[in-house]
């Protein structure tokens, strides 16, 4: 049966999934992770989990494909549940990140997985993976939502099939004229950000990922936001963090072989509207470059300028909500010849220097994981060779953390020394 | 204008059971406007009500809530 077509945004990241998986990795899966603090109800745990997967039949789809059309197509009633438990005589932490790491890069399953770990002594963590081409970031979230409140979920079901998608809506708001103006405003953007030749290339040889957790306590917290706004507005959060990654990844090109003249980030942002729950599925998002040559990096306050004009331009003209027609025009494409003409650059290289993600504060704050309270929030991402980083940020109650997320054989050092100066730069130490 | 902007604000930026109900006090941040929804808001505010904002006037309490919205766009004016 089928249950929907893919949006031109689920599209892309399956464009990403078929890059990851001619590199090695599993695919496009991503994670929400939780750090708990008591005692989960197991049983009421899993029969929810088992009464949710009756009521959204996507989470156990497969993609087929007919022609150029990509749709989920119904699949078996598999379990969507994963329940470990560590032994008396291992330490837990090491138990946990040996386990997750285990299940970011398994082969690829479901496209919606839960898994709880636990150790005795009420210790618990309550991991989300899903596979990206389904929903983004936000809508992983909202599942979470809405499996873990006591909402009806045939109620939430129906809901879930009356939602919008803001994806299809834009591009249907469009005439085929203003789409072509559009695409060709995205392809100069492109090719204005492709002026600038990448300076991180992290080509590593593993195709295990691993990710690391760069947490700010509460009064670190509004440190960094205050210097946020003192630099760059009450508009400028994303940016001001977009800032210091260029700037800290400048600092480390000593330790890379630096053979570029500046930095590239692209980011998603969320057509979704504040605290709207549905649609839980399909990918609600459109792409953003942050961009500047190293003389900017080198200078903190120009770079925020250059920034923040930059950002003006882009949102002023719409040229934010313009990756959607071109994103509409590329699913007519075979992903290989997606890959070729969105990812790559003339010689082949990657464009990006980090991915980047930032998706504000957790909505999971008034909930708890059947008896557990949430005591912690983080993300995970795939990454692929290159640029080799991923930088997920969220903020988990009055806490922000930054998830890094990494292949395995990326120097320990390497990675202790980025958050140094990462750390560095966001404080303004 | 008032209702031009509650308008484009519950349309677009921020999800409300009732917007109707949600009152011009009210406090716009703690319902979920974001970063990326303010820079969306001034957009629109400088297409629609013919209005420059300036940078130093995009503050906390300057966009708090419907009122404050409306009273700066009446200062840009004078």
């Amino acid at each position: 049966m089928n249950l929907g077509y893919l949006n031109p945004a689920d599209q892309f990241v399956l464009m990403y999934d078929h890059v990851l998986k001619e590199q090695g990795f599993s695919g496009n899966y991503c994670g929400l992770v939780l750090g708990l603090e008591g005692e989960v109800d197991v049983a009421r745990l899993s029969e929810r989990i088992a009464s949710f997967r009756t009521h959204f039949p996507q989470c156990t789809a497969r993609i087929s494909q007919k022609k150029r059309q990509f749709f989920w197509q119904s699949g078996e009633l598999e379990n969507l549940f994963i329940h470990k438990t560590c032994s008396s005589d291992r330490p837990f932490e090491d138990f946990f990140q040996q386990q997750l790491t285990e299940y970011f890069n398994a082969p690829p399953a479901l496209p919606v997985q839960f898994l709880l770990l636990s150790a005795e002594g009420g210790q618990h963590r309550f991991a989300l993976r899903w596979y990206h081409p389904l929903t983004d970031a936000r809508g992983a979230e909202n599942l979470l939502r809405v499996l873990l409140s006591e909402m009806d979920l045939s109620q939430a079901a129906d809901q879930e099939g009356q939602a919008k998608d803001a994806v299809l809506a834009y591009q249907q708001s469009l005439s085929l004229w203003q789409s072509l103006k559009q695409v060709k405003q995205v392809f100069s953007r492109i090719k204005e950000a492709r002026t600038i030749q990448n300076a991180v290339a992290l080509q590593l040889s593993s195709v295990k990922l691993c990710h690391r957790v760069l947490r700010f306590q509460p009064g670190e917290t509004r440190q960094i936001q205050a210097n946020a706004i003192k630099h760059l507005g009450l508009t400028g959060i994303s940016l001001y963090f977009l800032a210091c990654i260029m700037r800290a990844l400048a600092q480390m090109s000593a330790l890379l072989s630096y053979r570029g003249n500046g930095y590239v980030i692209p980011y998603a942002f969320n057509l979704r509207k504040a605290n709207a729950l549905y649609p839980l599925f399909h990918n609600q998002i459109s792409f953003l470059f942050a961009s500047a040559p190293d003389q900017v990096v080198a200078d903190r306050q120009q770079l925020f300028a250059h920034l923040s004009k930059e950002n003006k331009q882009v949102i002023g003209a719409q040229k934010d909500k313009a990756f959607i027609p071109l994103m509409r025009l590329a699913q007519q494409l075979p992903l290989p010849t997606y890959a070729k003409k969105v990812r790559f650059r003339v010689r082949e290289e990657e464009s990006s220097s980090c991915w980047f993600s930032y998706t504000g504060k957790s909505a999971l704050a008034d909930l708890a994981v059947f008896g557990a309270k949430i005591a912690d929030y983080y993300q995970v991402s795939p990454v692929t060779q290159a640029p080799g980083l991923a930088i997920l940020v969220s903020q988990w109650q009055q806490s922000l953390s930054f998830s890094l997320n990494y292949f395995a054989d990326l120097e320990n050092s390497w990675l202790t020394e980025f958050c140094r100066l990462f750390r560095q730069e966001l404080l303004e130490e | 204008m008032k209702n031009l902007i509650k308008t484009f604000i519950f349309n677009e930026l921020i999800f409300h059971a009732n917007p109707a109900a949600f009152g011009d006090e009210e406090n716009l941040f703690e319902a979920g406007l974001d970063s990326m929804g303010v820079m969306r808001l001034i957009l629109f505010i400088e297409e629609h009500c013919q209005v420059v904002i300036p940078d130093s006037e995009v503050t906390p309490e300057n966009l708090q809530n419907l009122n404050a919205i409306v009273a700066c766009i009446e200062r840009q004016k004078l």
